[in-house]
């Protein structure tokens, strides 16, 4: 770029991001260079960006405390600054950043942490769909159900860990403490949002991959199949009742 | 349609009937009023209202400090070390010298 | 109905939910940033129709970025679109500065209010944007003087002049953030009344009051940062006071963001505002 005493917001922006920058022409009052009071704003951006990505993932602040959190923070945010105004969905892919960033390795469960937090802030500002009732689900021809599909709330999400994300997650949101946490236990969990009280259920694996099925369009023959081939004591009915209870089922689509 | 598609049929008829008649008779799990956390009823530290990230149409005085911040070690709840001593088992237990190694703040 | 002659509204924070709806605050409006609504659903919703039920809104865009020298983001106006449809709220408002970069398309969302030169080509450029918007909303929009900490070489025209412009230019509206004026004032060595008296108080539909933290810049000298997130301090009171002198009561917001402190703390920062409004009006009616 040839140098230029023209303004560029091109410069300012990417100046922003680096510790050193000062673009040419930001001056103060009396014309003179003014690096320090252009970090102002170098200063605003970063800390904004850090204190949004505190908010979006309590639990994994909490867990980890705050200075190594906000370290992280400054990591993730200057390698994937926002790329939408929609700050209130800020932060995606910061589970996968922490899988790959050397130094989160000390915290083995916090992706499967920011998995939840990720889900429960998409969950937070999804559309209001109403979860079908138990009535509404009864008045479908019961020959029906085999072949028939479902279309779960948009707020559904599954996570499924090796670790106890789930009381974990809890422990870090509840002001608890993790040492009642059970560390040999592993834990799947279910984000839904029947009204406007975003929910995080503790679920067995097997569940969990089967509201993956159903999401990937499986019938519920197929779900049932799939759950009897994985557990002989698969319960049918445990697994619907928990999705009739949890308030995860939008639609039922008959397909004969 | 094949036999075997036929009973699990049945069986998923059944159990769907099953699952309605038990989920009537317990409260759903999100019987909670829309909105009620808001209203302060609300376990701590899961509050709805709190409002998560939003845009800022402010500056800060809070100050970034940069620097080589990988000395730093998890400390929060983290801070916990007989939990760490069980999570990091076997094939983790290099992270877990690390964390030992590294005073924690 | 408000009584419009004291019309005082404060920044809207989810936190104060359960407090407004309880006590019924005797306040004008609330105002919200746009962008905090422009989710599908949920409790923000919920809570802003619930506050839409009983009280004014005011609609402030944080990321439209009007002063981009790129184009305007449409995919966001028609958010914006959106959000106003939705709440019919009494007041929109955006900023005189920039907050996002588009770079061969990837846009790149920098959550702060940025600065730019004052020049003939910025402000042809702000001008065509604030018509957009405002042809796209089919309503006027007011636009906010920013709180500025640097300066640019390239800079034409004094900010006075490029607002009196801009608004001559688009018919928009404007903000009048005492604050910022405060700030810029002693940021860029300016005198903060010359500034009121030179400003275009005629299309002032708002103030805006909130409070600053103190820094210093490359000389270390006092440099003020707009961190709305204190109390209005003294010295923004006073200037205040002259502005309410000059326009007679008007209406104004008190913003808080950061360090968001208990609702009676911020409301009664909006009592003492209409203290202001009310001690004025009732010196001009024994006057007259």
């Amino acid at each position: 770029m040839p140098p230029s005493n023209s303004f560029s917001q091109s410069q300012f922006a990417e100046g922003l991001f680096q510790p050193e920058a000062l673009p040419t022409g930001i001056v103060d009052p009396a014309g003179a260079p003014a690096p320090k009071r252009y970090s102002v704003y170098k200063n605003n951006v970063i800390v904004s960006y850090i204190e949004a990505l505190g908010a979006a993932y309590p639990a994994c602040k909490t867990l980890v405390g705050e200075d190594f959190f906000n370290a992280l923070a400054r990591e993730f945010v200057t390698q994937n600054p926002p790329n939408s105004q929609l700050m209130i969905l800020f932060g995606e892919g910061f589970d996968a950043f922490l899988n790959s960033f050397e130094p989160a390795q000390q915290v083995p469960f916090l992706p499967d942490i920011a998995k939840i937090e990720r889900a429960w802030r998409i969950a937070y500002h999804s559309a209001d769909i109403a979860p079908m009732t138990g009535e509404a689900i009864a008045a479908v021809p019961p020959e029906a159900l085999g072949d028939a599909t479902i279309t779960l709330l948009p707020s559904v999400a599954t996570i499924s860990s090796q670790f106890p994300i789930y009381n974990l997650w809890f422990a870090a949101t509840s002001g608890g403490s993790i040492d009642q946490v059970d560390p040999s236990v592993s834990e799947s969990a279910l984000v839904v949002r029947p009204a406007f009280d975003v929910f995080v259920h503790p679920i067995p694996h097997l569940f969990a991959e089967l509201i993956e099925k159903i999401a990937n369009g499986a019938t519920l023959n197929e779900v049932a199949q799939a759950g009897a081939e994985n557990d002989v004591q698969f319960d049918f009915a445990q697994f619907f009742g928990l999705l009739i209870q949890t308030g995860a089922i939008a639609e039922i689509h008959q397909n004969n | 349609m094949s036999k075997t598609k036929t009973a699990t049929g049945l069986v998923v008829a059944s159990a769907v009937a099953a699952a309605i008649s038990t989920a009537g008779t317990v409260a759903p799990a999100h019987a909670e009023g829309a909105m009620e956390k808001c209203y302060g009823v609300s376990l701590a530290g899961k509050n709805d209202c709190a409002a998560g990230p939003g845009t800022s149409c402010a500056g800060t005085s809070k100050v970034d400090y940069q620097g080589n911040a990988w000395t730093l070690v998890p400390a929060g709840l983290c801070e916990n070390k007989d939990f760490w001593a069980k999570v990091l088992p076997g094939d983790r237990a290099g992270s877990l010298e690390a964390i030992d190694r590294d005073p924690v703040a | 109905m408000t009584n419009k002659q004291l019309d005082v509204g404060v920044g809207f924070k989810p936190e104060h939910f359960q407090d407004i709806m309880q006590s019924s605050p005797d306040l004008g409006f609330f105002e919200v940033h746009a962008e905090n609504y422009m989710g599908d659903g949920g409790a923000p919703h919920k809570m802003l129709s619930a506050l839409a039920e009983k009280f004014d809104l005011s609609v402030h865009g944080v990321g439209m970025s009007i002063g981009t020298l790129g184009d305007l983001d449409k995919e966001h106006l028609s958010r914006l679109r959106k959000v106003v449809d939705r709440y019919q709220p009494r007041l929109v408002s955006e900023h005189l500065a920039w907050s996002s970069h588009n770079e061969a398309k990837n846009l790149m969302f920098l959550n702060d209010l940025l600065p730019l030169p004052y020049t003939e080509e910025t402000l042809a450029r702000v001008s065509e944007h604030v018509t957009e918007v405002q042809d796209t909303l089919g309503r006027q929009i007011l636009m906010e003087n920013p709180s500025t900490y640097v300066a640019f070489s390239d800079t034409q025209m004094s900010e006075i002049e490029f607002i009196t412009r801009m608004q001559a230019n688009t018919g928009c509206g404007l903000i009048l953030d005492v604050n910022n004026v405060y700030i810029s004032a002693n940021n860029q060595k300016m005198d903060s009344y010359a500034y009121l008296d030179a400003f275009p108080l005629h299309a002032v539909g708002e103030i805006h009051l909130a409070g600053h933290a103190e820094d210093t810049d490359d000389d270390g000298e006092r440099l003020l940062i707009d961190a709305h997130d204190r109390k209005v301090a003294p010295d923004v009171w006073t200037l205040y006071e002259y502005v309410v002198g000059k326009t007679g009561p008007i209406t104004t917001l008190i913003e808080w963001d950061n360090d968001v402190p208990d609702w009676p703390t911020l409301y009664q920062e909006a009592v003492d505002a209409k203290t202001i409004m009310r001690k004025l009006k009732a010196f001009t009616d024994a006057a007259e």
